[in-house]
């Protein structure tokens, strides 16, 4: 066997599942803290929120990660007033968070994750967090305008 | 090729990716509240650009392990999880093990888009045996785990693990009886060999070039003899090797009674049965590298024996045998051996592996040394190790061992030479079998 054919049956360079599920947590209180002070919300509400994160965390294959994202919809529904740099922030969070809990729902805790698994949903987050961002910049400048 | 065993089934992410932006969208719209709307923009649009459009991949790949389909215990053998070429994102499946029946890494790796993909592992067999190396089960992920299609068992790619020739012996002793004119071993019968025997005057029926003209020039005087060299014979060897498969002990007393698994090899270190093919394996090894004959005959299976046979593929030919067909017994196995003395060929050198824990094979073995065979009775029972809490369990324990040396001493009275399967003491038994080989022909 050549060193090339032995590289080519090689396994790429691997994340472990924890990290996955790390990211999944911090992009869930990132996304709990940003509708929470884009709503003025209370520190209860960031705490339940902050909860959420965790169970989504820990079960990403469950409909934890979906609680979480509507409650936070829910949050900003009854405090946020009109969009500002907060709504970015909060979109940013909701996308990340989901694409992260469907990759995590599919790795199991004691398995690792070929980084260029990830590239295809990384490109595509990259795509559409882009468009999103263009298209809240431009609602924020109709609404001041 | 796309099998169509699994099929696509939706994930929570899907519903969430569809569900949250249209009621997103519907509350809203109704609230007058743009920015909820825009919330739920990324995600449907994250999913569309996912689904490109279509429903889930047309089909789901196969994934398989391929590999040897024989090898040999403690050598590593490659083997390869393919995953076929199709439209999903990952694949998570179990990688190849470090060793048959252990536990396996699991990854979420990359789905090839074109050529197939091989990710190569080695797997080191320590039992002899079927054994599994690998059995990639597996999950298809789709794009951005929309849809998968599992959890896929998938098959197992088992190989028939040989049994190692651990250790290099010496050559096989004299048969009592040469099985043949021709042969690697020196007999002590006059006749075409390369072993001097004598130089003796020339006489009726000797062979002119058999002349040693330098004896005959120094010896010769007044009566002008002439002398001719004798040589010894050359022969080959048949030797059978009996394999006693009626018990699985390992080193810890108080285990006997369990039921025996492969994976207990490398727990508790090797068992009986393991040391008995190992054994086997081995000698048979040492005399067809010599140029003999040899068989085997599990001695639970008199029917199904191996012929005596030389050469590599006769090796191989053995090995395999031993590893397909001989079978760990469990705690009401019932094997009984044969009422009758198998017969062997004259003079066949008779090698017994056994833990020799009741008389049965004794008997035989002295039964073939009692018909002239050189027998070498190998004990491989692994050192036992007594540590039980019942007294009376213990007290046990220690009957039963000191009845089985008894039986040991006892063969060794009879003429069978016995031995541990230990390498060192197995290879100068072998050379003392040359001595009691000797004897049998006088």
């Amino acid at each position: 066997m050549t060193t090339e054919s032995r590289a080519e049956g090689a396994l790429g360079p691997t994340l472990p599942s924890w990290a996955l599920r790390a990211g999944i947590g911090v992009a869930g209180f990132g996304t709990a803290a940003a509708a929470c002070a884009w709503a003025s919300a209370s520190v209860f509400v960031l705490i339940l929120l902050a909860g959420l994160a965790v169970a989504a965390a820990g079960l990403p294959a469950s409909h934890w990660p979906s609680v979480l994202l509507a409650v936070c919809a829910v949050v900003v529904l009854a405090g946020a007033d009109g969009i500002t740099g907060w709504t970015a922030g909060t979109m940013f969070g909701m996308h990340a968070t989901h694409v992260l809990a469907a990759v995590g729902a599919v790795v199991p805790v004691d398995a690792s994750v070929e980084r260029a698994a990830l590239r295809p949903s990384l490109e595509r987050f990259v795509r559409v967090q882009m468009g999103a961002q263009l298209l809240v910049l431009f609602a924020w400048l109709l609404t001041r305008g | 090729m796309i099998s169509s065993g699994p099929r696509w089934q939706p994930t929570p992410a899907l519903s969430r990716s569809v569900l949250l932006p249209i009621v997103l969208a519907g509350v809203g719209l109704a609230a007058g509240r743009v920015e909820l709307v825009l919330l739920g923009v990324p995600l449907i649009v994250g999913t569309a650009l996912a689904l490109g459009g279509t429903r889930p991949p047309d089909g789901v790949p196969r994934v398989r392990a391929i590999g040897p389909k024989i090898t040999d215990v403690g050598r590593p053998a490659t083997v390869a999880v393919e995953i076929e070429p199709s439209e999903a994102q990952m694949i998570t499946t179990v990688l190849v093990p470090e060793s048959p029946g252990s536990l396996a890494e699991r990854v979420a790796t990359a789905a090839p888009a074109e050529q197939p993909r091989h990710i190569v592992g080695e797997s080191t067999p320590t039992t002899w045996g079927t054994q599994v190396l690998a059995r990639p089960d597996h999950l298809v992920v789709g794009a951005d785990a929309l849809f998968i299609a599992g959890p896929v068992t998938a098959a197992p790619r088992t190989a028939q693990v040989l049994p190692a020739v651990t250790t290099t012996l010496p050559p096989g002793p004299l048969p009592a009886r040469p099985a043949g004119m021709v042969g690697a071993h020196r007999s002590q019968r006059p006749g075409e060999g390369t072993e001097l025997h004598d130089v003796s005057p020339f006489a009726p029926g000797d062979r002119l070039r058999r002349i040693d003209w330098r004896v005959t020039a120094r010896q010769a005087g007044p009566h002008e003899l002439l002398y001719t060299r004798h040589t010894q014979v050359d022969a080959d060897a048949d030797v059978i090797c009996c394999l006693d498969s009626r018990f699985d002990l390992q080193p810890e007393v108080r285990l006997w009674s369990e039921p025996a698994t492969p994976e207990d090899s490398h727990d508790a270190g090797p068992r009986s049965i393991d040391i008995g093919v190992d054994t086997v394996a081995s000698i048979a090894a040492a005399y067809i590298a010599h140029g003999d004959r040899v068989g085997v005959l599990d001695l639970t299976r008199q029917m199904d024996t191996v012929r005596l046979g030389s050469g590599s593929r006769h090796l191989l030919r053995l090995r395999t045998y031993l590893a397909r067909h001989t079978h760990r017994p469990g705690t009401a196995d019932t094997s009984a051996l044969p009422r009758r003395v198998p017969r062997f060929p004259p003079g066949a050198v008779v090698v017994v592996a056994s833990v020799f824990m009741d008389d049965a094979v004794a008997a035989l073995a002295t039964s073939w040394r009692r018909s002239g065979h050189p027998v070498l009775a190998v004990d491989v029972l692994p050192t036992p190790v007594v540590r039980m809490a019942d007294p009376a369990a213990t007290l046990a324990a220690r009957v039963v061992i000191a009845e089985r040396d008894e039986r040991l001493r006892s063969l060794a009275a009879s003429g069978v030479l016995v031995t541990s399967a230990e390498p060192a003491a197995l290879a100068l038994s072998l050379t003392r079998l040359r001595r009691v080989a000797g004897r049998a022909r006088r």
